[in-house]
């Protein structure tokens, strides 16, 4: 890197050697602009003829929320199935899957969307949000309410769109690929077009479509640059400890994604290398916990965290079950919802207690749980 | 992949902190906590047989020499016409990056309206400098750079040249990788790092707001290239951004909001065009709109110095003429910084709170200084004109700086490093962080 004095030197024998690693800009040949206007127009011909006019009628998948010849690649077999939303029966899915793992390009995998309602039953409805926000999934761009990680995604729709019992509708991205779809971004990009079709076919689109533009600020740690470890103090969390042998703990790998005043997740994994499955397979969750405080994806969980104290002495409201804990409390102003969704960990109430007064301290409210108002 | 995915020697065996000493020796020396080989192990697994999450999936840069992109579906493959314009778009910029040779050889015909990589209209300029027109740019466009993984480097300095040959510099701006351990230079301030924290976070700068990892004031602006776009820094890396200096703003002069709004446009149309060169969708929007009012400088309250609650500052900081300049909304970093009416900052408290920001402060956190050492994973370095401390919060790394202008009283450097450390660890729920300093 040259340092600022190379480059902010005065006067004309510096200017001199300056010029030997400076370009010193002036104008632009009239004939660059002239070939970018003929790329427009050339690509958008070759665009349009590609789409339109080509050999092969335009494959569509997803309700044609996503159509191109070649869908997933130009090379392999694809096949997909597709059930489209109607304002009769707002639920749809569709499965895009592409094997040409012998081919040239390697792809392999499934893609698969789910529009509708979230699961009525509150054990089911935990576990199925369980698995978006975990391990690694950050806030959508752009402000829309959802998140999103590079495998997957879920994007809460506007209360137009909920159901007649007032679940709100959702939907959800879910893909098991190889290579990648490409990265946190692409995914979201694949998800929101899904989520403006479906309320299309749906008929609750209103107004402007919605829209991705910005990038994704964040990302979460690498979970292999050992930011997080399982035992004291697990994903930074003070008095979140997971009890265990150093071998046994060894085994388990933390993931902190977002950190945010909207959004922040604990979870702890067992991976597939140690419970003997797929390398490509997700880890077996031991426990996930999370901070939510996007107010549509609070309303995916408000019913749930009931209407009377979860417990003795705790603030708000909230629900405690074998399968997870929720629960919601005014924090700064703020609605927010906590949960921890069981794994195969039975620590539960303690991880909550220590997750939930942690969180309310760096977010500047009062503790959920009883007996913590004096730290 | 990339180097960060590849798996790493472990030479550190501590257990529990991810805060400690970096071995001089090397980039591959990273201490880290876990399992020695076995760790690194999964590392090569994940790196090689998995669609890996978030942090590595699409994150290599198409333009970095050497290393293809790896192939992966596109979305572009999925969606329709609506993408096509952006097509035309990609392919409208590699055509002008190749006319770029006849542009560079002044066969030009037409205006170049933009300067500084192609990005900047100069109408951009004008609530800084009169007549942006008239102004020569001197450019090293963005390039990747061999001098540390993955890096990018480029330079444009706007000037302008009066009758006699002299110049004046409008605008420099930058693109680098703000490093933590620039090597050499022992006992300097972390290197360039320190300087650029000094330049570049001080209390008259605004976060650009929302999730950006960035700041401007009416001086200087900088922003980080996003994660989605090159990966998210990996430990002991900073991150790289464009930073831009403008005219400097006369001394005690209040920052004034219009040329701050310009120098964080400025800084977003540049990152913008850096990321769009490295084949990296989404475009930063415009954020002037939704900054925060500049910070203005104004008595503490009582028993609130640099508006902390709680905090005493010994009694040569706290006369009636003193004013605390300090960072208006949450953001990166809240800096404070202490003037005597209207003089440049003479004292400094600032919390570095976004981790990747403050693994800056890294080399001079574990090496340098005297030894502070603290109640919980926590590591900080002392001198006679500054303290600095960093903890592990929910958030990550947080770095706590006590910094005066000169060194005349390193005893206030001891009084005040504790005590900020505890008020503003309460703050960000760091826990208990009392602090042992080494003997004076």
């Amino acid at each position: 890197m040259p340092d600022e004095a190379d480059v902010a030197g005065e006067g004309g024998s510096r200017r001199e050697r300056l010029g030997r690693v400076l370009r010193t800009r002036r104008r632009l040949v009239a004939g660059g602009a002239a070939a970018v206007v003929l790329a427009g127009v050339l690509t958008g011909g070759l665009g349009a003829w590609a789409a339109d006019a080509g050999p092969f009628a335009p494959d569509r998948f997803c309700w044609g929320a996503w159509q191109e010849p070649g869908v997933l690649g130009d090379e392999g077999r694809r096949t997909g199935t597709d059930d489209a939303p109607t304002p009769g029966r707002p639920h749809g899915s569709c499965e895009v899957t592409l094997d040409d793992s012998r081919g040239p390009s390697g792809y392999r995998g499934t893609v698969r969307v789910a529009y509708g309602p979230a699961p009525k039953d509150p054990a089911e409805r935990m576990s199925w949000l369980g698995g978006f926000l975990f391990p690694d999934s950050v806030p959508l761009p752009d402000g829309l309410p959802g998140v999103v990680s590079a495998g997957g995604g879920l994007l809460v729709l506007p209360e137009r769109c909920a159901a007649a019992d007032g679940r709100p509708a959702t939907v959800a991205l879910d893909a098991d690929a190889q290579p990648s779809l490409g990265g946190v971004r692409e995914t979201a990009v694949l998800l929101v077009a899904a989520a403006n079709r479906g309320m299309e076919l749906a008929g609750c689109a209103a107004g402007k479509p919605l829209r991705v533009t910005s990038p994704v600020f964040t990302l979460p740690e690498d979970p292999d640059d050992g930011l997080v470890t399982a035992g004291r103090d697990t994903c930074r969390v003070r008095g979140l400890d997971v009890e265990g042998t150093e071998e046994q703990l060894e085994d388990l790998q933390p993931q902190v994604s977002a950190v945010t005043r909207e959004l922040q997740t604990c979870s702890v994994s067992v991976p597939p290398w140690v419970s003997g499955g797929e390398l490509d397979e997700e880890g077996e969750l031991s426990f996930g916990l999370a901070m939510i405080a996007e107010p549509r994806l609070v309303s995916l969980v408000a019913d749930v965290a009931g209407e009377a104290p979860p417990d003795e002495g705790w603030r708000g409201t909230g629900d405690f079950t074998a399968d997870y804990l929720a629960a919601r409390a005014e924090c700064a102003g703020r609605s927010t919802v906590f949960v921890l969704v069981q794994g195969t960990d039975d620590g539960g109430p303690e991880h909550f207690v220590a997750f939930t007064d942690a969180v309310t301290q760096r977010l500047g409210c009062a503790p959920l749980a009883p007996g913590r108002s004096g730290r | 992949m990339t180097d960060e995915r590849q798996p790493r020697a472990d030479s550190g065996t501590e257990s529990g902190s991810g805060l400690r000493p970096r071995d001089g020796a090397g980039d591959g020396d990273r201490a880290r906590d876990g399992a020695g080989d076995r760790a690194g192990d999964r590392a090569g697994e994940r790196a090689g047989e998995r669609a890996g999450p978030g942090t590595d999936a699409g994150s290599v840069p198409a333009a970095s020499a050497g290393s293809p992109p790896r192939r992966r579906w596109h979305p572009r493959r999925l969606l329709r016409g609506r993408l096509r314009p952006v097509l035309a778009a990609a392919l409208a910029g590699a055509l002008l990056g190749g006319t770029a040779v006849a542009w560079q050889a002044e066969a030009g015909v037409f205006a170049a309206d933009e300067v500084c990589w192609g990005a900047l209209d100069r109408d951009a300029l004008s609530p800084l400098v009169d007549d942006p027109g008239a102004l020569d740019a001197a450019e090293l466009p963005p390039v990747s750079t061999t001098s540390y993984p993955g890096g990018l480097e480029g330079t444009c300095r706007l000037s302008r040249t009066d009758g006699s040959g002299s110049t004046g510099t409008a605008l420099t701006a930058r693109l680098h990788k703000l490093s933590g351990n620039p090597g050499g230079s022992a006992g300097e301030w972390s290197g360039t790092a320190g300087e650029w924290a000094d330049r570049f976070l001080g209390g008259r700068m605004s976060p650009l707001g929302g999730d950006m990892l960035g700041m401007a004031s009416d001086e200087r602006a900088w922003l980080a290239i996003p994660d989605s776009c090159k990966g998210r820094p990996a430990e002991y890396e900073g991150p790289t951004v464009v930073d831009v200096a403008g005219p400097p703003a006369e001394e005690g002069a209040e920052v004034a909001a219009a040329e701050r709004n310009a120098l964080a446009r400025i800084v977003v149309e540049l990152v913008n065009s850096v990321s769009a060169d490295l084949g990296c969708d989404g475009a930063v929007a415009d954020p002037a709109d939704g900054m925060a009012r500049p910070p203005r400088p104004a008595p503490d309250e009582p028993g609130a110095f640099c508006g902390i609650d709680g905090l005493r500052a010994p009694a040569r900081w706290r006369d009636d003429r003193w004013r605390s300049l300090v960072t208006p909304v949450t953001g990166p970093v809240r800096t404070c910084d202490r003037q005597y009416g209207t003089s440049a900052p003479l004292l400094r408290l600032m919390t570095v709170e976004d981790p990747r920001l403050a693994q800056v402060f890294i080399d001079e956190l574990l090496r340098r200084g005297d030894r502070v050492r603290g109640a919980a994973h926590g590591y900080g370095s002392l001198r006679a004109d500054r303290g600095l401390y960093g903890a592990r919060c929910q958030t990550g790394l947080v770095v706590f700086v006590v910094q005066a202008r000169d060194s005349d009283h390193p005893e206030d450097i001891r009084t005040l490093l504790p005590q900020y450390v505890a008020a503003e660890s309460e703050r960000l729920a760091c826990g208990d962080q009392r602090l042992t300093l080494p003997d004076p």
